[in-house]
Formats: C-alpha cells, structure tokens, sequence
C-alpha cells in the first residue's frame, strides 16, 4: 500500500504524518520541554477575594469602607474554660495577660493593635468624674479580684460579645498585623506555636476546662496556602498512579503505557505550564485542572491504542505503517470529537461563571484537553510508526474469524450488552423514570457554601470558629456605612438615632450576634459621665455636646482610636454586624432585609446608607455560583449536541448523544435535592465539565455504530451486538481512568473538593451506565434514520412509504 | 608571621580611630545635662494649635489658649478651647507631679454638660488630646528624662543644615518601656540650643513607630521657643502639627487660674 491506495483524505492525511515520525517527536519534545521551562513561575493566590470578579461593586464597596475605617483582617485568639466562672479565675486572666504580652512581641504583629482584656481600659463614671483605668493592669491573686474583672467588663456592652461572652466562658486576643500580605501566615504560625506552649505549660495544670483556639482570616489564609500544597503533592499524583494501574491491565503492553503517559504529561505540562506563563495563579480550586487533565487525556490513548491492537489482530501482517494510518483513519473523528465537546463543556462551565478561579479552571483545562488532542493525533502515530507491532496479550486473535476474541472485560460488556438488547423498552422507560425524578428534585436544591467548611471539622480553626459564633457575636461580618450629607453631620442627634434604630432593627434579625458602631461608645461615655447611672445609657441630646464627648474620649484615648468607627470630618460612620452563621443561606435573609430597610429609612438627603464588608461580598458570590452553574449546564448540553451534530452530520445523533448524560444529571439533581447535598464554587462546576467529558462515551458508541452499518455493511443488530466487547470494553477502560482520575478529588484535605470529587466521579460513571445501556435501548427501539439509510433491505417508514407510492399499488 | 603582624597593627589603628573618635563626641551625660539645664521661664502664655490629619488626609483643627506655670515639685497647665466652635470653651486642667510615683491630676470641664468632670490620669504613654504626642512629651517638653533611659552618643548628623549630636535612649527596662510605649529614642540634638530637633521612637517590638521635628525655634524673651512640631505615626499614618504662636514669658500667671472653678468661667 502507498499513498495513493489510501481511500479517505484522512488517511492520505496521516500517511503524510507518519512520513516525518522523527521530525514530529523532536517538534512535540521542544515545545514540551518549552512549555515545562515556564512551571517555575508559577505563583499562588489563595486569598479569597480572587473569587470575586475584580471592580465588582461589593467588593469596591467592601474596599472602600475597609479603607476609610481601617479595617483589617486581624488573628483572634480565643481563651475559652466551661469551668464555673468561666475565663473569670486569676489564673486563665494572667494567662490573657501573658497571651497578650507574647503576641504583642510576634514579628509582624502590631503591639499597639493587640485588643485583649489585658490592653483595654475600663471607663467608669464617679461621682465627680470618670476613671479609665485597664481592666487588667497587674497579674491577679484570687478569685475576689477576679470577680471585680467580670463585674467591671459585663458593665461594658461594647464589649459584651465582642471581647468576653455574655455568660463569661471566652474571652479574646485580637491581633492585627502591620502587612498582612507580609506578615500573614507566619505571624499565624508563630502565634500557633505561642498558644501550643501555653497551652501546654499553663493549662494542663488548671485541668481540661480551659482550651485555647487560634483563628481569624489571617489564619485561614496561611491554613489554605498550606493545603494547595498538601493536595498538590497527593491529588496528581494519586490520580495518575491508579491510571497507570488502569492502563496496565487494559493493554498488558510497556508501549501502551508510556504513549499514554506522554499524552497525559503532555496535556498537563501544556495547561500548568501556559498558565504559569500567562502569569494566571494557582487558585484553590486549580488543584484540579491536573486530576482532571489526567482523567480526560487519557481517552484519547485509550482509544487510539485499543483501535489499534484490535486492527492488528483482525490482520496481523499488515505493514507497520498502514497499520497506523489505518488506525487512525479510524479513530481521528472520534477523538476530536470527544476533545471538542471536553473542551465545550469546561468554557461552558468557565464562560457562564462569574467566579474568576473557575473561568481560569475553564480555560486552562480546555489548553490542556487541546494539548492532549494535538499529540494523540500527531505525536502518537509518529512513534506508533517507528515501533515494531507486537500484540498486547490483552487482544488476542481469535483464530477462524476476523474478529477480536472478548477477553473477561469484553465478555462482561457482551453480557450487559444482551441484556439490554432483550428489554430495551424497560431500559427507556427506566431513564424517563429517572429524568422525572430529577425533575422533581431540582426545585429542592440550594446554592449554599460558608468559607469555614473549606476545612475539615477537627481542625482547630474550625473549632475556634465554631467557639466564636456559640459564645460571641460570630466570626462572620458586614458592615454598613452611613454617609451624612454634610461635614459634623453625625454629630446631630437625630442623625445618630437613626443610626441606633438601624442596630435594633438588625438584632433582631436571625443570626445576627451582636452590632457596633460609634452610637454605642456615645452612650457608654454618657453614662459614665453621669455617674454611672445605668439609665443613661443613650445618646447625647446635643450635637455640641457629642462633639465634646469626641474631644474628652481623645484626652486618654489613641488618635485613630474612633477610626474603625467615623471618619474626622464626622460624616461617614461604619456599623458592624456580627453574624453568628457563615453559611451564604443565612446571610442572605439578613443582607436582603437590611437593604430592603436601608432602602426605606436611608434614603432622604441628609442621609445614606451602603451595605459593603466581606459577607456582602459573599452573598453575591455564591448567587453568582448558583445562576452560573445552570446558566453552565445548559450551555454545555446545547454545544455538545451542537458539535456532535454536526461530527455526524444528524441532530437526531447529536440528541441521542446528550441523552445519557442529560439523564445521569438529572438523577444527580435529584440525589443532591433529597439528600440535601449544596450547590457551592466548588461542586458548581460538577455538571458542565461532566457533560463535556461523559458524552464522549456516546460519541465514540455512535461513531463505531455508524462506522459499523456504513464501512462494514452490518445490520443494525448485529453493529448493536458487536458494539459491546470492542467499544463497550475501550469505554469501559475509558470510564474507569476518568473516574478513578476525578475520583483523585477525594483524597483533597478541603472538604468542598471531596464532594466534587465524588459528584464528578458518579456522574460520569452514571453517564457511562447510561451511554451503554439507554444509547443501544433508544437505537434498537427507535432505529434512528442516520443508521438505518446505510442499511440495504432495511427501510424506514417514510422510504417505504415513498417507495409505495413511486409504485403507484393501491393500499 | 607577617599576617599576624599585620592584623595586630591594624587592630592597634583601628583601636586608636574609635577611641580618638569617641573623644571628639561629648558623652550622652553632658548632652542630656545641658538639655535639661535650659531655661523656660517660669510661666508662658501661648495660643497653642492642633492641626490633625489622617491617614486619608482628612484634618481637624483645634485652636486653643494655653497657660503653664512651674512650682516646687509639679507643674500647672491649663488650655481653653476657642475653635471650633462645638467645643468651644472647653476647658482642660493639669497638675503634673515631678515625683513619677505620684499620678497627675487632671479636670475637664464640658460646657454642653456645664460640668467640670475629674479624669482619671493618663498613663505617660497615652496620646495627648488626640495628637501623635504623648502625655510624656506634653510634660516634659524640650527635656529629656535622664531617669528613664540609658544614653549614648552615636554620632554626628545634619538635621536642617544644623550639625546636631545623635543621642540613642533605650528605655532602663521593659516596664518603663511599656508605660512610655516605645523601646528606643533617637535624639538629635542641636549644641546652639541644646534642643532635640528630631526625635526618632520605635515600637515596644522595634518597629518604626514616630517621628518629631521642631520646625521653627525663635528666641523669645532670651528664651529658644518651639513654635511647630511636627509628628507623623508611621504605622497609623496620622499626623500632627502643633502651633505655638505669641508666646508671652513676661505677664505673670496668677495662682487661681489654675484651679477648678476658673474651667467654669472660661477665659
């Protein structure tokens, strides 16, 4: 055989390839090797305000308030005892006061930021004046004093709540650091290991009451930073193993296996790589763009190679070189359909969300699925040309006819193959079932996430928030900035009462713990100039006078003591609300009546309102994640139909071609509505990819069919019998890599990425159910048009009928 | 054998160099001394302002009128508040203890409230009125306190065209370092007034917390007046500018201003 004897273009293509075999190596191996030499720039990112599209107004919002208020993101130590009076013993008070004074000498800490029992002043009215004094100035002796502390702090509603607990069981260290970009995560550790000695040292001898727990957004960071790594070093790798161990027992063969590797490493190489080059960081969620790369790329070896040992069984002594051009002749459709609708289904899902990290996750992925494409087509048969055939045990040649002989996995799929062709009509009717369930199932699901279930429940941030939200305000915050018309505005009292109804409002919504703002430091001051007379706990009547009370706060106070509270020109004030539940579907009521509020008593002149601060943000984010996801999967299904339609030049094709996976999600949606398994950024992405990569399964199913009834002349039943132990059993190799490989997410130490991994897993491995057994049911029920017009002596109903009527025989 | 000797004779210059270098610097004994042998008069009447900004640049101006007068043991200050006007009339009296053990005493009186209310003392390292001052540096003004720190001269340096003498405090130990809030001083201080014209403070942890400069000394009655400090917080970002304008050395201050019931009548 030449050039010329080839039949189709495509052959004559790859006769061409397989002309040059050194030549495309060493091309291939540069720009592997090219693309490697760009990983070392890669950069991490685990901040969380990445998720956020950047100028996003509630994250503008949220700067903007951070900016003029200060705020910070602080690490909070919280000292916690269940014993009788709580943190109130003179022993766990000296240990605040010695927490306090170690933290205070942590690099990167500010000293003069370090708000604890031990660095605030208690003020209190006396008959001729007012005291402040720290409540803690001295180590303690006794119970007696320790019971003065208690006596004095709950006298304090500013900090009942958001220093000690009402009921006096924890109390908190609030560091805040000079660069929090800097200094995060090692002042978090040094910290860490402060409170491990102390624990260590101090408590043990109080008995197993006390516990002390570190927290706070700059330990979140430093956790998270840590666990990219963790999950780097384990989720690929293990990913890659168990397909190495896959690919093993499909082929038997050493070159079956590193053709697949190079595929493999290739597409992973050229995703990382471009994206370190292109300066795109690893986000949190990037981790998977390696597990699902390794998965997806694969199949496309896997296709290739069975193809391949299969032609050479049916006809061994065919020349090396036809061989493959043979083989690929076949296979090149197949496989560039299935990369397409890979790469459809990741900027289906990257494209349609507005969470940054899972658009890179989207496109970087689609890079990578492309790679895989390029070397399977050109890379593969080049090296595939210069090797010697030699048969994979895997195949053996069955000797009288000139078809494979099924190993075990080809038996196991001819079984499940007759099954399915003896009842097809239960198989339809079972998946409607389904589709109906999944249909019942969707208004059921939720969209919710909260930050701190990144992490596992033992860990010790998990505990320390959980600590927080029982006993104080809550971990969790937003703030509102009310902006007065004019310079001095918010010395007005009426303005200031407007303020003080806003926090009444807001506690007595569900959820919130405890609000703050400048109203409330008014009132303490008032009272306490009034001798302490607990009734005058309110405003100042007078806009001279809370002018003074500003000008007497600051003869002992800090200069930017009032910062987190009004700016100088007295025209912007910030209050804060603390939530007492991270969780997105419990902010959102709160945030929705808030602003519904705002809208109503903050609307005139003199006066506004701006809901901003990080759980604003949030709430917008996880909407966002919700409308994407949908907005994902059913752009994803309309291009996968699309591109398989047009591949085989039918729509009913394309259709049947999505149908599988249209099912398997379905029953999904109705696993996660019942069982209450959440929508959130990271499981989100779950369908669209699954779409694009679980229709590959039906695409290579029709191909072979068409393949079948057209090239080789068989009948519909026979191509439908046949397709099982050939097809089936690469599929079923095919399956196993990818869910093995998506599988990898389980093994992730950030719980959202387990959940993915397992709905990404069982999802393709239901669309693979469904590929093989609902796709043959529809064919042999429905007998679709594109396969039965090849077929000579089998007619459809139109061509009988039209047939009947050119014979002009009466009926 | 030769290497040898040549180090001995380089260590031997090297030796000679510092010690004839540390000759030519007074020591910090003799600085501080002299800095603190200035003369202030007894009382001064001055119209004081507080110009603040922060970290935004958004400022608050705060003009006031203020009396000081020195007696055995303490000294008595008093200021009116005259601008802006919701405080206007505010009054704030202090009696300053020289024996550190003993606290101040301080009045506040509040028109709004029509009340003089008595504040606890601050400590020495608290913020005065709001300012990047403290308390500490309110009280003893162009002087240094010899009791709290351990001096060295480090060298020469030039501060406005001015070659002053570089003072390093550290603070005798980490409770008065915590009271005063820093960890360590640089003065630099002018041998023609034998005043500090930059301070350099660092944080309890050693971070670069303040930085003062006297912008404009005038002498005034044969006495060196400080007529602006400047003070920027390099971690908060805030800033001060303090005004002293018409210093009045010669009128005699009379006892009763500075009690509590003259804070009622204003001045």
């Amino acid at each position: 055989m030449n050039e010329n004897h080839m039949k189709t273009k495509a052959e004559r293509f790859f006769w061409k390839v397989t002309g040059y075999p050194v030549l495309i190596i060493l091309a291939f191996v540069l720009l592997i090797f090219g693309i490697a030499s760009q990983m070392p720039k890669m950069k991490i990112d685990t901040s969380i305000e990445a998720y956020i599209p950047p100028g996003h107004h509630s994250l503008l919002n949220r700067d903007k308030v951070r900016d003029i208020f200060g705020l910070t993101d602080p690490i909070v130590v919280a000292v916690s005892s269940h014993a009788k009076d709580g943190v109130f013993t003179a022993d766990l008070l000296n240990v605040v006061s010695e927490l306090t004074e170690n933290i205070q000498g942590v690099e990167g800490v500010d000293p003069d930021q370090v708000t604890s029992l031990a660095t605030e002043n208690n003020i209190t009215g006396t008959e001729d004046g007012m005291i402040v004094e720290p409540f803690l100035e001295e180590r303690l002796n006794g119970q007696q004093e320790a019971d003065q502390v208690r006596r004095a702090v709950m006298q304090f509603p500013l900090y009942v709540g958001n220093l000690v607990s009402e009921d006096g069981s924890t109390t908190l260290i609030v560091a805040e650091l000079l660069d929090k970009n800097k200094y995060g995560p090692q002042a978090y550790n040094d910290i860490k290991a402060i409170v491990d000695k102390v624990t260590e040292t101090r408590l043990s001898s109080m008995g197993n009451q006390a516990s002390i727990h570190v927290a706070g957004e700059g330990g979140v960071v430093a956790h998270l930073a840590e666990y990219i790594d963790k999950d780097a070093q384990k989720m690929g790798p293990m990913a890659f193993l168990l397909i190495v161990l896959v690919l093993i027992t499909a082929y038997r063969t050493f070159r079956g296996l590193y053709l697949s590797v190079i595929v493999i490493l290739g597409a992973v190489i050229g995703a990382m790589g471009l994206m370190a080059a292109s300066g795109v960081p690893m986000y949190q969620v990037s981790n998977v763009i390696p597990v699902i790369l390794i998965a997806i790329s694969v199949a496309d070896a896997i296709h290739i190679l069975g193809q391949y040992y299969e032609n050479l069984a049916a006809n061994p002594d065919l020349p090396r070189r036809d061989l493959v051009v043979q083989t690929m002749g076949e296979m090149w459709r197949p496989v560039t359909l299935t990369s397409i609708t890979d790469v459809f289904g990741f900027l289906a899902m990257g494209f349609t969300s507005s969470v940054p990290p899972l658009r890179m996750v989207g496109i970087f992925s689609s890079i990578g699925v492309i790679m895989a494409l390029l070397i399977s087509l050109f890379m593969v048969p080049a090296i595939l040309v210069l090797l010697k055939p030699k048969m994979s045990k895997a195949f053996r040649l069955a000797s009288t006819h000139n078809s494979v002989d099924p190993d075990f996995f080809g038996r196991i799929m001819s079984r499940l193959g007759g099954m399915v062709l003896k009842k097809p009509k239960v198989v339809v009717s079972l998946a409607a079932l389904m589709i109906i369930a999944g249909g019942i199932g969707i208004p059921f699901l939720t969209v919710d996430e909260a930050s701190i279930e990144n992490f596992n429940t033992n860990t010790a941030i998990y505990k320390a928030d959980r600590l927080i939200n029982a006993k104080m305000n809550g971990a969790n915050s937003f703030d509102i900035m009310v902006e007065a018309s004019e310079t001095d505005g918010l010395l007005d009292p009426d303005r200031l009462r407007k303020i003080e109804a806003l926090q009444k409002y807001l506690e007595q919504q569900p959820q919130v713990g405890g609000t703050t703002s400048i109203v409330d430091l008014l009132k303490q001051m008032n009272k306490s100039l009034n001798e302490n007379n607990p009734g005058a706990y309110t405003l100042p009547n007078d806009t001279d006078l809370t002018a003074q009370y500003f000008l007497l706060y600051s003869a002992s106070g800090d200069p930017s003591d009032f910062e987190q509270y009004i700016d100088y020109d007295y025209r912007l004030a910030n209050v804060s609300i603390n939530l007492k539940d991270g969780h997105y579907s419990k902010a959102k009521p709160v945030i929705e009546a808030v602003d519904q509020y705002i809208e109503n008593e903050f609307n005139d002149r003199t006066i506004k309102a701006n809901i901003a601060g990080w759980m604003n943000v949030f709430y917008y984010w996880v909407g966002s994640v919700g409308y994407g996801h949908f907005a994902g999967v059913i752009l994803a299904l309309i291009l996968v139909w699309a591109i398989s339609a047009l591949g085989f030049k039918s729509s009913v094709a394309g259709l049947l071609a999505v149908t599988p996976v249209f099912t398997a999600i379905f029953v999904f949606y109705a696993v996660m509505g019942f069982t209450g398994i959440t929508l959130n950024t990271a499981t989100s992405m779950f369908a669209a990819i699954a779409i694009g990569v679980a229709v590959d399964f039906a695409v290579h199913l029709i191909d072979r069919m068409i393949f079948a009834v057209k090239e080789q002349k068989k009948s519909l039943d026979q191509a439908l019998e046949e397709l099982f132990p050939s097809t089936g059993r690469a599929l079923l190799f095919n399956v196993a890599a990818v869910s093995l490989g998506f599988g990898s997410n389980m093994i992730s130490s950030i719980p959202p990425f387990i959940t993915f991994g397992a709905l990404i897993t069982t999802c393709v491995a239901t669309s693979f159910l469904g590929s093989v057994t609902l796709l043959p049911a529809l064919i042999k029920v429905f007998k679709p048009k594109f396969l039965t017009k090849h077929i000579e002596g089998e007619m459809t109903d139109e061509q009988r009928e039209d047939l009947l009527n050119r014979m002009e025989i009466p009926r | 054998m030769k290497t040898i000797k040549l180090i001995f004779y380089a260590g031997l210059i090297g030796l000679w160099t510092t010690q004839a270098f540390a000759q030519a610097l007074p020591s910090a004994k003799e600085i501080i001394n002299k800095v603190n042998a200035r003369n202030e008069g007894p009382y001064v009447t001055q119209e004081f302002t507080m110009e603040l900004t922060d970290r935004r640049g958004k400022k608050q101006l705060r003009k006031t009128v203020s009396y000081r007068k020195d007696y055995e043991g303490q000294r008595k200050s008093v200021l009116f508040f005259s601008s802006p006007t919701n405080v206007k009339g505010t009054g704030f009296l202090t009696f300053d203890y020289h024996d550190a053990d003993k606290d101040d005493d301080q009045w506040l009186y509040l028109p709004a409230l029509r009340k003089t209310r008595r504040i606890s003392a601050a400590n020495r390292g608290d913020y005065f009125l709001g300012t990047d001052l403290t308390y500490e540096d309110i009280k003893k003004g162009t002087k240094i306190s010899r009791e709290d720190y351990t001096f060295k001269t480090l060298k020469k340096e030039q501060v406005d065209g001015k070659q002053c003498y570089l003072v390093e405090a550290i603070p005798v130990n980490d409770k008065i370092a915590k009271e005063l809030k820093h960890s360590k001083v640089h003065f630099y201080i002018d041998p023609k007034t034998w005043i500090s014209l930059k301070n350099e403070y660092w944080d309890i942890s050693g971070n670069p917390l303040k930085t003062t400069e006297i912008e404009a000394l005038v002498l005034i009655d044969n006495i060196w007046t400080v007529q602006k400090i400047n003070a920027v917080n390099h971690k908060t970002g805030h800033r001060s500018i303090l005004t002293f304008s018409g210093s009045d050395y010669k009128t005699e201050l009379e006892d009763d201003l500075f009690v509590e019931q003259t804070l009622l009548r204003g001045r």
